[in-house]
């Protein structure tokens, strides 16, 4: 038997044998990135808070394109960045294209329509799985939403009018030759985040089959996650999260296995194959994490944890992953106060919810806890302090149960909070 | 450090390379423990960097710099992990010669394996909690800070990593270097 300190010894011997120095090439890369990158200097909600991606290969190509572009970009740093909300307008002009002929004057992508922006099912990428665009200030391509990164329709992007863009097919592929041209009409909504792309007229089918239509702008406060951030009012569906995937099981992207409906000042603030949330727009950054204080939060396939072995993720012996089951089990939990549990119906399949809190006589805690703790359900769905939960377990059929969490720091703004939440909870349709 | 960081938020690039090779070593530690692959580390570091760069103006407190770009580099470890997700099984294992130390006696060859093969199964959540934890040696609320999930969640996910880790060595006890293994 491994004792604890032993176990801590051999991990933190194991974990020194990897490198502990940065190589050069990476720093490189960086200090070269940063030598072309602007700093975002607009108010916080305009932030594009994604970063780009910075895989190596797209830095080399960044930095060719930085050269090949670089006095239209002076151009443009000179100007203000502007975000969402912008509409078309003009851009600077530059006399030659990247790829060479046409030798024609084009603008480079106002700054408006350099995003991801996240759709549908176009094709060319996996059935079922969504797709987005991707514009920088004078390229283009097609992605799978989820997934895969490999870049699809690559092509040179520029602005010929101002709601027109043209593309040139830069390689010879997904049905493209290299150098066939496109133009197409464009149209930001007015928040900046919902755009419409129609088709003028382009030499490869398959580019106008892929990108005509509605997206949505991806906006996610975390990193280069896919979720999208504060949405408009209105209907949207989930890239990542799979309701019915079991555990363990092996997990394709399926666009929309979540549609959700929600008022203006929503986010959508997170979206994994396992989990999903929405927050108040007013959660969002500068908002510091760790300072929010209501969601609703969605785990696909929960199961009861054990509270002989609480925080440990190990499960309870005995409870089935049944709506039933669980919900009974909820009522026996040492320090969790549930009320008794009502039914409800959620796109037609039956639901159970129940509110829970810690008893604040509860002392309990993790053994490197700082506070009594209630952890109840796998994974990592624990109550603590004046925390406040409407639990809501939805039975999908087929032994696939989802666990929705409305979530508030504490009374106040949990009875704020549900009559909100619940409206938005009631909107979900699974795919 | 404060003094580096405010002036590289009024745009000195020089300062900023600087804070760069100040804590690049440090950040990419955590990141190739993580993720376990070499090049997806980079990739995660060099995101994390050119977002702080892009994002440095808006940082309102300096001396959160380094725990500010912590959270950028936990961040873009897990894009870097969904990104691979579908090559997972592709994944290869860190060559496990490093820096010799009193420790080593410790480690056998073969718990060395065990736990690379137990960690690959963890998701890179549970990852990032357990390597900040035992390797960076942050308290749990800082983890639950960085990683911007209740103290609570970090808990669970900082014992469900021990715990299948720990378990790993315990229930293979046999001196058997499995097939497959890449040096």
């Amino acid at each position: 038997m491994t004792t604890e300190r032993d176990f801590d010894r051999i991990a933190r011997a194991w974990l020194e044998l990897m490198p502990d120095e940065a190589p050069a090439r990476a720093i490189d890369a960086v200090l070269l990135a940063v030598e072309t990158t602007p700093q975002v200097r607009s108010p916080w909600r305009w932030l594009p808070w994604r970063p780009t991606p910075m895989n190596r290969i797209p830095l080399a190509i960044g930095a060719a394109a930085v050269v090949a572009i670089a006095g239209a970009a002076l151009i443009l740093r000179s100007g203000a960045q502007t975000g969402p909300g912008s509409s078309p307008s003009p851009s600077p002009t530059i006399a030659t294209s990247p790829s060479g002929p046409p030798a024609s004057a084009f603008a480079l992508i106002p700054n408006e329509l350099r995003h991801i922006w996240m759709g549908g099912n176009r094709g060319l990428v996996v059935p079922g799985a969504g797709s987005l665009l991707s514009f920088s200030e004078a390229t283009f391509y097609f992605a799978q939403s989820a997934g895969s990164d490999a870049q699809l329709l690559r092509s040179v992007a520029s602005l010929v009018g101002p709601a027109k863009l043209r593309l040139e097919s830069s390689v010879a592929a997904d049905g493209c030759d290299k150098g066939d041209v496109g133009t197409y009409s464009w149209s930001l909504n007015p928040s900046g985040r919902i755009l419409t792309v129609t088709e003028d007229q382009d030499a490869c089918p398959t580019r106008a089959g892929a990108i005509v239509g509605t997206w949505w702008f991806r906006d996610c406060p975390l990193s280069d996650d896919n979720c999208l951030g504060a949405v408009d009012a209105g209907t949207y569906k989930s890239q990542f999260i799979t309701p019915r995937l079991d555990p363990g099981g092996q997990w394709n992207p399926v666009f929309g296995a979540l549609a959700y409906t929600v008022p203006g000042g929503w986010a959508n603030t997170a979206d994994w194959p396992d989990s999903f949330e929405l927050s108040p727009a007013s959660e969002l950054p500068p908002v510091d994490p760790g300072n929010r204080s209501r969601s609703i939060y969605l785990n696909t396939q929960p199961s009861a944890m054990s509270q002989d072995k609480p925080c440990s993720d190990t499960g309870q012996l005995g409870v089935t992953r049944t709506v039933d089951a669980l919900v009974t089990w909820l009522g026996t939990v040492p320090g969790l106060i549930a009320t008794n549990p009502n039914a409800m119906t959620i796109d037609g399949h039956p639901a159970q919810w129940l509110d829970v809190r810690m008893d604040p006589a509860w002392t309990k805690k993790c053994t490197d806890g700082t506070g009594p703790i209630v952890t109840y359900m796998m994974p990592g769905t624990a109550v603590m302090g004046t925390e406040r939960e409407r639990l809501i377990l939805v039975d999908l059929g087929d032994g696939d149960v989802l666990q929705i969490l409305v979530w508030a720091k504490d009374q106040a703004i949990f009875d704020d909070f549900v009559p909100r939440a619940i409206p938005i909870v009631q909107s979900f349709k699974f795919g | 450090m404060d003094e580096l960081v405010e002036r590289a938020r009024q745009g000195d690039r020089d300062a900023f390379a600087s804070l760069v090779h100040a804590t690049s070593d440090r950040m990419y530690a955590i990141a190739v423990r993580i993720l376990r692959d070499a090049d997806l580390a980079q990739d995660a570091l060099q995101g994390a960097l050119v977002t702080a760069w892009r994002q440095l103006p808006n940082l309102r407190d300096p001396a959160r710099f380094e725990a500010w770009v912590r959270r950028l580099l936990i961040h873009a470890c897990y894009a870097e992990a969904r990104r691979r997700r579908s090559w997972a099984a592709n994944v290869r294992v860190l060559p496990v010669d490093g820096p010799a130390g009193s420790d080593d006696a410790l480690l056998s060859v073969v718990d060395r394996d065990l736990l690379d093969r137990a960690f690959r199964r963890l998701s890179v959540e549970h990852r990032a909690v357990f390597v900040l934890h035992h390797h960076a040696g942050l308290p749990l609320v800082e983890i639950a800070d960085a990683l911007g999930i209740p103290a609570g969640t970090a808990r669970s996910r900082l014992h469900y990593a021990t715990r299948t880790l720990r378990d790993a060595i315990e229930a293979d006890a046999a001196p058997v270097i499995p097939e497959g293994r890449m040096a």
